[in-house]
């Protein structure tokens, strides 16, 4: 009798620490998931943040690879994106932070174009394209990067 | 009575031997299941982000406008630099410039970012010792693992050579 009762207790033990243990690895595994989703996510909010055709040089209706038009960049601001078009903005680059940086031979270029991030604190990914940005006034390319900073919240 | 007692025992080591290989699976399982757990996760926008970083770097950086002569673009003072040495720049020689410029741009760019690269500009003309012969490099020594490689080429028309820019993008 007492060696049935002992056991059904360790096989009872295998299972509740089975269970623990299971639940734990599928913690990790669903929060691995989470960060993979959302380098997915900043990885897409590059690609669309370099072919937007609202910013990118073009010439004769071609539009240039990796070059942003700097009176188009000065219009893009003025549009105030946390205002008007912020609905359209945020279906494009949801919780993340989108800048623009000119750094040679000119760095006046300094602007953020988008920035949504959680309230309280936020967990950050960036990632940084560099290209060229075009001032039609002078004819001048300068050398310059976005930088796209995916926000995420920390998990407990 | 005695044949009945050494049963028992017999059954109570049978239960210890039960109770050993079950803690030891259980051990195993724990073990494989902790190294795999402790395997780093895969950094998706890292490795996007250092494929990407070669073509748009170098693309970007050949077409940059410069203070050299009626702003030419940085491939010329290259060109310039390497075999005619007619273009003025503010502060001295095209190779002057072109080296200043390269450092500053590196340094405000990819070593800000901590991304590990190796750029050299390879012509016999650039093999200057006083110039660093133009290589620019940052963690992409012998240990690291070159993920990305992208080169152009500046032809040096009339003349039947031409010069190969090539920026490496590494990481551990």
């Amino acid at each position: 009798m007492t060696e049935n009762i002992a056991i059904i207790m360790i096989i009872v033990f295998i299972l509740i620490f089975g269970f623990i243990f299971y639940s734990k690895v599928r913690t990790v595994s669903i929060q691995g998931k989470l960060k993979e989703y959302s380098e997915l996510d900043l990885v897409k909010a590059s690609q669309i943040v370099s072919a937007l055709p609202e910013l990118s040089c073009s010439s004769e209706s071609l539009t240039e690879v990796g070059c942003i038009n700097k009176l188009k960049l000065e219009a893009f601001i003025e549009l105030d994106l946390q205002q008007e078009y912020y609905e359209y903005y945020r279906g494009l680059f949801g919780k993340s932070k989108v800048t623009i940086n000119s750094t040679f031979p000119n760095n006046s270029t300094n602007v953020g174009l988008y920035d949504n991030p959680f309230e309280g604190i936020n967990n950050k990914d960036s990632i940084f394209i560099p290209i060229n940005i075009f001032d039609p006034i002078n004819d001048i390319f300068n050398f310059g990067y976005v930088q796209i900073t995916k926000y995420t919240q920390p998990t407990s | 009575m005695k044949n009945r007692k050494q049963q028992s025992k017999f059954g109570q080591v049978e239960i210890m031997g039960l109770l050993i290989i079950v803690i030891l699976v259980v051990v195993v399982i724990f073990l494989v299941v902790s190294f795999s757990a402790k395997t780093p996760p895969r950094t998706i926008h890292t490795t996007y982000m250092n494929d990407q970083m070669s073509t748009s770097f170098i693309l970007a950086l050949l077409d940059t406008s410069t203070e050299c002569g009626n702003s030419v673009s940085l491939s010329e003072v290259i060109a310039d630099c390497a075999a005619f040495n007619r273009i003025d720049c503010p502060g001295g020689s095209s190779c002057d410039y072109l080296n200043d410029s390269l450092s500053e741009i590196f340094n405000s760019t990819l070593v800000n970012w901590g991304v590990g690269f190796q750029f050299k500009i390879n012509h016999l003309s650039f093999n200057k010792p006083e110039y660093g012969n133009f290589t620019f490099s940052q963690g992409c020594g012998y240990g690291s693992m070159v993920q990305r490689e992208t080169f152009q080429i500046i032809p040096l028309y009339p003349r039947p050579d031409d010069i190969k820019v090539r920026i490496k993008i590494c990481g551990n």
